[in-house]
């Protein structure tokens, strides 16, 4: 799932990259608000373990050995924040020194497989593992699952990154000029192998680990908490981000959906157009009419930023009407 | 499998007979522990394996950063500068000459890092060729980037259908999906190349000082110094464990024994990096950290090889923006 250079554009990297750098920071910043000068060393051997725990061959039930990529296991045992920064760094390693995976890429690989994969691991560890105790069958259930969704999720983002790409860069004769397979292609294509294969080795891995623990130290698994409170905006935030990334796969279906039909395609169908819906279809056609943006429309690649751009729209007003909603009816009532 | 000599009875003429068990041959038809034996050399084999891989690279990176070349004499902060900026050129590029000249300069930058370039060639290009060739080869075709047909590869006519799939009429590799992709092969090998030729040239500790100059925060090189120094650290217990492990298991069903052996690893080595993780911290603070570190020099920098490398790749740079 390494991402190498050559495939996806200095654009593409610049974007994940930058998008990744905050979340990397708030992670840094609260380990070290947690362990004071020891986070250092800490996230330091975590990498190392990270590093190497993909190393670990074990046999699968074909006959064959594989090894996992890890992501769930240092969210699980690190908890969401230590597991993010131990799998960056780990895939920093990889990149500078044995060239696995990109440079330029690195932003890439470390928003798929360094923030993704960790983040979906530790929500779905604890939504399914939440309230049970460390040695309970769901914490189980949940660290399988867990390294399961986690390898998919990192592998569909990767799937929509490289797929993105000849519907944006493109030279004007049609050559590709980065990945050529487009997200009908490629987002299926990733999606087979990590469906079937990739990720019911992680789930393996993981599930195995996670008993032997629960085994022999299960005290382990109860160092990260469920979550409350302060940081449940965390999953809420990263589900939406992986949303909103994800939105672009709105261009591979064909057709228009029941009922949402313009007046020619009603035409088409019917024969005729109602005179209430030829009357009412012009009045209003949205500030981003079919999820486009009108000014970008003749760019390369402009329905895919419309797309990402009327997703970022839709969340930040439905937060602004909730949070509007909110002032008004939680203010405290004065009786007199 | 034949038998190799004869079971019974001494040839005639010979002074040396084998006895019958010693001329038997191998059973084709193993037992089942025997297959199951293949399964475990198998997984610990591939284990052990990628484990010494990586510490013979690193020693070998190790052993290549301290040749005499003009590459390991220039100043590690200007060359990360230089690479970076010949990288991201490479990215930048979208026509074949600009990154034909880009990739001619790795090849000159090799040579100016002493590296052998056999063997610098054939690694590169193998790492290309499996990885980004095969992956590209179908993105060259008509089913994925229509255009000027330049090679038909196979002629279905019109309204084929292969079951409830209609089929093209032709498919062919196109111009613009050759030039697609040869523009990504040849970016993916600049790429590499330069990566590979930058870390193998300038040793881990040299690139961290030269992330520090370049404004990483000095907590960034002490994490991935530390981090990469443990490493090696984690790998040898990796490799103490399954060494014990195939020297303890001679045979019988593995495959459940070898994901125990999986886990159990997987387990002691997080413990042990938990304490490695607090001795080194107490070592650190005993030996006066105080928030800041300090990276330890080791070879002096010629400001001539470091000027000759900015030089090289400016003239490299404007050839490819000249071209592109």
């Amino acid at each position: 799932m390494h991402i190498p250079d050559g495939y996806l554009s200095p654009e593409t990297c610049a974007v994940l990259a930058a998008g990744s750098a905050p979340v990397l920071y708030l992670a840094a910043r609260r380990l070290g608000q947690a362990a004071d000068s020891a986070v250092l060393p800490r996230v330091a051997m975590a990498s190392a373990f990270g590093f190497v725990v993909q190393m670990l061959n074990v046999p699968v039930p074909d006959g064959t050995s594989a090894h996992a990529v890890g992501a769930a296991l240092a969210a699980i045992l690190l908890g969401p924040w230590g597991g993010m920064l131990a799998m960056t760094v780990t895939l920093v390693i990889q990149a500078l020194f044995f060239g696995d995976g990109g440079i330029l890429a690195l932003g890439a690989n470390v928003f798929n497989m360094g923030l993704l994969a960790p983040a979906t691991a530790y929500v779905t560890y604890q939504a399914v593992g939440a309230g049970s105790s460390p040695s309970g069958a769901r914490r189980l259930v949940g660290a399988v699952l867990a390294g399961y969704l986690s390898v998919n999720v990192a592998a569909l983002a990767t799937g929509v990154e490289l797929g993105l790409q000849p519907l944006l860069f493109r030279a004007p004769d049609g050559t590709p000029l980065y990945n050529p397979y487009p997200l009908e292609l490629a987002v299926p294509a990733m999606m087979f192998a990590h469906l079937l294969v990739a990720g019911p080795v992680e789930a393996l891995i993981t599930g195995l680990v996670v008993g032997y623990i629960q085994r022999v130290q299960p005290e382990l698994l109860g160092r990260h908490a469920p979550t409350s409170g302060g940081r449940a905006w965390l999953p809420l935030a990263l589900g939406l981000g992986v949303l909103v990334v994800l939105t672009p796969l709105g261009l591979i279906a064909r057709g228009t959906p029941f009922g949402e039909w313009a007046p020619e395609e009603l035409a088409e169908l019917v024969g005729y157009v109602p005179p209430g819906v030829a009357e009412l279809s012009g009045r209003w056609s949205g500030l981003l009419p079919d999820y486009s943006v009108p000014a970008l429309a003749q760019l390369p690649g402009g329905a895919v930023i419309g797309y990402v751009i009327s997703a970022l729209a839709g969340i930040l007003l439905v937060t602004l009407a909730w949070l509007i909603l909110r002032q008004l009816l939680a203010r405290p009532r004065v009786r007199p | 499998m034949a038998d190799p000599a004869p079971a019974s009875g001494p040839a005639p003429g010979s002074t040396l007979t084998l006895p019958s068990w010693l001329g038997r041959g191998s059973d084709p038809a193993a037992p089942p522990a025997l297959k199951d034996r293949r399964v475990r050399l198998d997984f610990a084999a591939r284990t052990l394996v990628g484990t010494l891989e990586v510490v013979r690279r690193g020693l070998f990176a190790e052993e290549l950063a301290r040749r005499d070349g003009l590459l390991q004499r220039a100043a590690p902060k200007v060359k990360l500068l230089c690479f970076l900026a010949l990288i991201l050129a490479a990215g930048l590029s979208r026509s074949l000459p600009p990154l034909a000249l880009l990739y001619g300069s790795c090849l000159v930058l090799a040579l100016l890092g002493r590296l052998d370039a056999r063997s610098f060639l054939l690694r590169t290009w193998l790492v290309v060729l499996i990885f980004t060739g095969l992956i590209v080869l179908p993105g060259m075709t008509s089913l994925v980037t229509p255009g000027e047909p330049l090679v038909v590869l196979l002629r279905f006519g019109p309204d084929a259908r292969l079951g409830p799939l209609g089929l093209p009429p032709e498919v062919s590799i196109t111009r613009q999906g050759l030039s697609g992709g040869l523009l990504v092969m040849l970016r993916a090998a600049t790429s590499v190349s330069l990566a590979a030729i930058l870390t193998l040239t300038t040793g881990w500790f040299e690139l961290l000082r030269g992330l520090e100059g370049l404004g990483f925060p000095a907590a960034v090189g002490m994490v991935l110094t530390l981090a990469y120094r443990y490493i090696f650290v984690l790998l040898t217990a990796a490799q103490d464990m399954y060494y014990a492990w195939q020297a303890r298991v001679i045979g019988g069903s593995v495959g459940r024994a070898g994901r125990l052996l999986g886990a159990a690893a997987a387990y002691a080595l997080f413990f042990r990096s938990e304490a490695l993780a607090r001795e080194v911290h107490q070592a650190m603070l005993a030996r006066g950290f105080r928030g800041r570190p300090a990276f330890v020099g080791r070879r002096p920098y010629s400001a001539g090889a470091s000027g000759l490398l900015v030089a090289f790749t400016l003239l490299v740079l404007l050839g490819a923006y000249a071209l592109g």
